[in-house]
C-alpha cells in the first residue's frame, strides 16, 4: 500500500478512537464560515453602536451610550420598531391561512406530490428582485389588478394598490409560502396515518379529529413557519422599498438608509442590535410558551 | 343474537379486488378470528366492518341495523389497530377519556374518571394515567390501547394484528390475557392475525382468508381436522401431500393410489370421486414411526426410510422415503431415547381416519 493511500485511512482510524473530534470535524465548515462571515461582522456592529458618530468622518472610537438613547427619546423609531413586527406578524399569519389547507392537501394525496412541490418551487428560479418588480405591474394603477377589477365592473375607479403597506405584505406573502408550506407539509407527513381513523373510531366526526389530532400534532411545522416568515417579514428590506409608499419603511430600510445616505454608521448599527435582541426576545417568549414538551409531554 | 352480519361484501381499490363477495355472521359474544396471509383482504373486512373503507358493494349490519354507509362514529363498533395509534400528545388518561367524551356525552367527570380507572384495571395497568404514551414500553402501549377500544363499551371489538409488534414471550402471555378479558367483559371480538396458533387458541371460531374471500369458517378443531382446501391445510398447521388417483370409493371409505404406487387407505372421505386424481392430507404428527413392524397392522403401514432426521429440541421431525417416490414427514415428540438417525429402516404407520382427500391442484 502506498502512502498516499495510507494516510487518509490513518486519519480516520484516528479519528474513530475520538467521538468528541468527530463532531468539531463535521462542524467546522460551517463553524468557520458563520464565525468569519456572521459572528465577526456582528461584534463589529456592536462595537460600532457603542461609539460616536462625526460628521465628515465615520466614527470615534469612544464609548457613548448616545446612539441607544436617541432611539429611545425619539418616538419615531419605537413606531417603526413595532410596524416592522406587526408587518412580520401579518405576513406570518396570512402566509399560515394560506399554506395551511394547501400543505395539507399536498400531505393527504397518496402520491404525486413531488411535482407539486416542484411547482410551488419554481418561482425560485427567478430574482427575488425581478419578483418584486413584476408585483408592480400587477399592483399599479393601470395595472392588472386594477384592469381585472374594473373590467369586471367591481371598482369604478383605480384603487391605489401600489406603495401601500398592503402591497408590501402581499409581497412578502408572496414570497413567504414556500416556507411556510414546506415545514407544515413536513410534519403533516410525518403524523401516523392511523390517528386520525383512531379518533373516529372513538365518536369523533372528521372535523373534530382534525381538531383533536392533526392540528396540535402539527403545532410544530405551523410554529417553524410562523417564526421563519415572521422573522423574514419584520426584518425585511427590498419589499417595502420596492412595494411600500412613504410611510411604509420597515426597520431595515431605516438602517439602511442610516448607513448608505446619512453614514451615520453608529446610529444605524444600534437600530440594528435593537432588531436583533427585540427579535430574538420575542421569539424566547413563543418558544418558552410552544415547547415541544407541551405537546408530547415530558421526555422519558 | 347476531351482532354483526356482513353481506356479499366486496372492496376493490383501483383494479384490486381486496375483498370478494365475503359473507358472514359473528354470535353475540363470539370471538370470531380472520386468518389468512399478509394480503388476504382480512384487515380491509375488519375496516369495512369498522366503517374506516366504504363498500365497493355488499352491506354490513351491527345488531340488525344496516350501517352500510354510517360514518365510523356512527357505529358502535370500536377498533384496536396494529400499531396501537395512541395519541402520543394526549396522556393515558386523556386517550383512554377520548371516547368517552364524543360517544358518552353526558358522562360527568367523576363517571369518566371511574371509567377511565375500570378500563385500566381491567388490563392490569391502574395508576399510570398521566404518563404518555412515549414513556410506555410496547406491552403497555398494547394495554392502553385495549382500555382505550374497551372503555366505550362497544357492541363488537375489532382488532388489527395487536400482537403482532410484541416479541414471542410478551405475545404468549398477552394472548392468555385477551383470552381472559374477553370472558369478563362479554363482548363479541373479530380479531384479524395471519398467526394459525393464535387463532387457534384465543377463537371460538376460525375464518381462513385467501385472495380476498373466506375458504373455510369454522371451530378451531374443524378447521384443522377437517380442511376444506389444500390452502387451509398447508396454512395451518403441518401438513404431508401425496399425489395420485382415488382406485376406490364406497361407504366403507376409499383407496387412494399414490404416483409411486403405494396404496392408502381413507375412511369416510368422498369428496373426490373415484377415479379422479387428487390429494392425500394426512398431518405430521399423526404419522407414527416405528424402528420394527409394529404387531397390529390395521390402516395403512408401510415400510420406509429415514432420509433426514432434525432434532428440535421438543419434537423431532423426521422425514421418510416410503416406496420409490414418496416422501412423508413426521414430527414426533422428543423422548429420553437417542433418536433415530438418517438412514435408518423404519415402519410407518397413519390411521385411515386422518387421512382428508382433495381436488388435486
Amino acid at each position: 500500500m502506498n502512502a498516499a493511500a495510507k494516510l487518509p485511512r490513518n486519519f480516520m482510524s484516528w479519528l474513530r478512537r475520538r467521538p468528541a473530534m468527530q463532531g468539531i470535524f463535521l462542524a467546522a465548515p460551517t463553524g468557520i464560515w458563520l464565525f468569519l462571515f456572521l459572528g465577526l461582522p456582528l461584534i463589529l456592529v456592536l462595537l460600532y453602536s457603542f461609539w460616536i458618530h462625526v460628521p465628515g468622518e465615520l466614527v470615534e472610537r469612544r464609548f457613548t451610550l448616545e446612539n441607544y438613547e436617541r432611539f429611545l427619546t425619539r418616538p419615531i423609531y419605537g413606531r417603526i420598531l413595532l410596524r416592522s413586527f406587526r408587518v412580520g406578524l401579518e405576513t406570518a399569519i396570512l402566509s399560515l391561512i394560506l399554506a395551511y389547507p394547501t400543505a395539507y392537501y399536498l400531505a393527504k394525496r397518496r402520491s404525486g406530490s413531488t411535482m407539486l412541490i416542484f411547482l410551488i418551487l419554481v418561482p425560485f428560479w427567478t430574482s427575488y428582485l425581478i419578483r418584486l418588480f413584476s408585483w408592480m405591474l400587477i399592483l399599479m394603477e393601470q395595472g392588472v389588478a386594477n384592469g381585472i377589477l374594473l373590467s369586471l365592473g367591481i371598482i369604478s375607479e383605480p384603487l391605489r394598490l401600489l406603495f401601500t403597506p398592503f402591497a408590501v405584505v402581499i409581497g412578502l406573502i408572496y414570497s413567504a409560502l414556500p416556507f411556510t408550506i414546506l415545514p407544515i407539509y413536513a410534519v403533516l407527513r410525518g403524523i401516523d396515518p392511523e390517528l386520525v381513523p383512531a379518533a373516529k373510531m372513538l365518536g369523533a366526526t372528521d372535523f373534530q379529529s382534525f381538531l383533536e389530532v392533526t392540528l396540535p400534532l402539527s403545532v410544530p411545522g405551523i410554529m417553524t413557519a410562523l417564526i421563519i416568515t415572521f422573522i423574514s417579514g419584520a426584518g425585511s428590506f427590498l419589499a417595502p422599498a420596492i412595494l411600500g409608499g412613504k410611510g411604509a419603511d420597515l426597520m431595515s430600510n431605516v438602517i439602511v438608509n442610516r448607513f448608505l445616505e446619512a453614514f451615520d454608521w453608529p446610529f444605524g448599527s444600534a437600530l440594528g442590535i435593537v432588531l436583533l435582541v427585540t427579535t430574538i426576545v420575542l421569539l424566547m417568549i413563543v418558544s418558552k410558551y410552544v415547547a415541544l414538551d407541551k405537546i408530547y409531554g415530558p421526555g422519558k | 343474537m347476531i351482532d354483526v352480519e356482513v353481506r356479499n361484501a366486496t372492496k376493490q381499490f383501483g383494479k384490486v379486488l381486496a375483498v370478494d363477495d365475503v359473507s358472514f355472521r359473528v354470535h353475540k359474544g363470539e370471538f370470531l378470528t380472520l386468518l389468512g396471509p399478509s394480503g388476504c383482504g382480512k384487515t380491509t373486512t375488519l375496516r369495512l366492518i369498522a366503517g374506516l373503507d366504504s363498500l365497493t358493494s355488499g352491506e354490513v349490519f351491527i345488531r340488525q341495523e344496516d350501517v352500510s354507509f354510517a360514518p365510523p362514529y356512527a357505529r358502535d363498533v370500536s377498533l384496536m389497530f396494529q400499531n396501537y395509534a395512541l395519541f402520543p400528545h394526549k396522556n393515558v388518561f386523556d386517550n383512554i377519556a377520548f371516547g368517552l367524551k364524543y360517544r358518552e356525552r353526558g358522562l360527568g367527570k367523576d363517571e369518566r374518571m371511574q371509567r377511565v380507572q375500570e378500563a385500566l384495571e381491567l388490563v392490569r395497568l391502574p395508576g399510570i394515567e398521566k404518563r404518555y404514551p412515549r414513556q410506555l414500553s410496547g406491552g403497555q402501549q398494547q394495554r392502553v390501547a385495549l382500555a382505550r377500544a374497551l372503555v366505550i363499551k362497544p357492541t363488537v371489538l375489532l382488532l388489527d394484528e395487536p400482537f403482532s409488534n410484541l416479541d414471542l414471550k410478551l405475545r404468549e402471555e398477552m394472548r392468555v390475557e385477551l383470552k381472559q378479558i374477553q370472558e369478563q367483559v362479554k363482548i363479541t371480538f373479530i380479531f384479524v392475525t395471519h398467526d394459525q396458533e393464535e387463532a387457534l387458541m384465543l377463537s371460538d371460531r376460525v375464518a381462513v382468508m385467501e385472495e380476498g374471500k373466506i375458504i373455510q369458517l369454522d371451530t378451531p378443531r374443524a378447521v384443522y381436522e377437517q380442511p376444506l382446501s389444500r390452502f387451509v391445510a398447508e396454512f395451518i398447521g403441518q401438513s404431508n401431500f401425496l399425489h395420485g388417483k382415488v382406485i376406490r370409493s364406497d361407504p366403507s371409505g376409499a383407496e387412494f393410489e399414490t404416483e409411486s404406487g403405494l396404496i392408502l387407505l381413507v375412511s369416510n372421505d368422498h369428496r373426490v370421486p373415484s377415479g379422479s386424481s387428487g390429494v392425500l392430507q394426512i398431518r405430521a404428527e399423526r404419522v407414527h414411526v416405528y424402528s420394527e413392524k409394529p404387531l397390529i397392522t390395521t390402516g395403512n403401514t408401510l415400510s420406509g426410510v429415514i432420509e433426514r432426521a432434525i432434532y428440535l429440541g421438543i419434537s423431532i421431525q423426521y422425514f421418510i422415503r416410503l416406496g420409490s417416490d414418496d416422501l412423508i414427514m413426521t414430527i414426533r415428540p422428543t423422548t429420553g431415547e437417542v433418536p433415530l438417525a438418517g438412514g435408518t429402516d423404519v415402519w410407518v404407520a397413519f390411521d385411515p381416519s386422518d387421512c382428508q382427500l382433495m381436488r388435486g391442484i
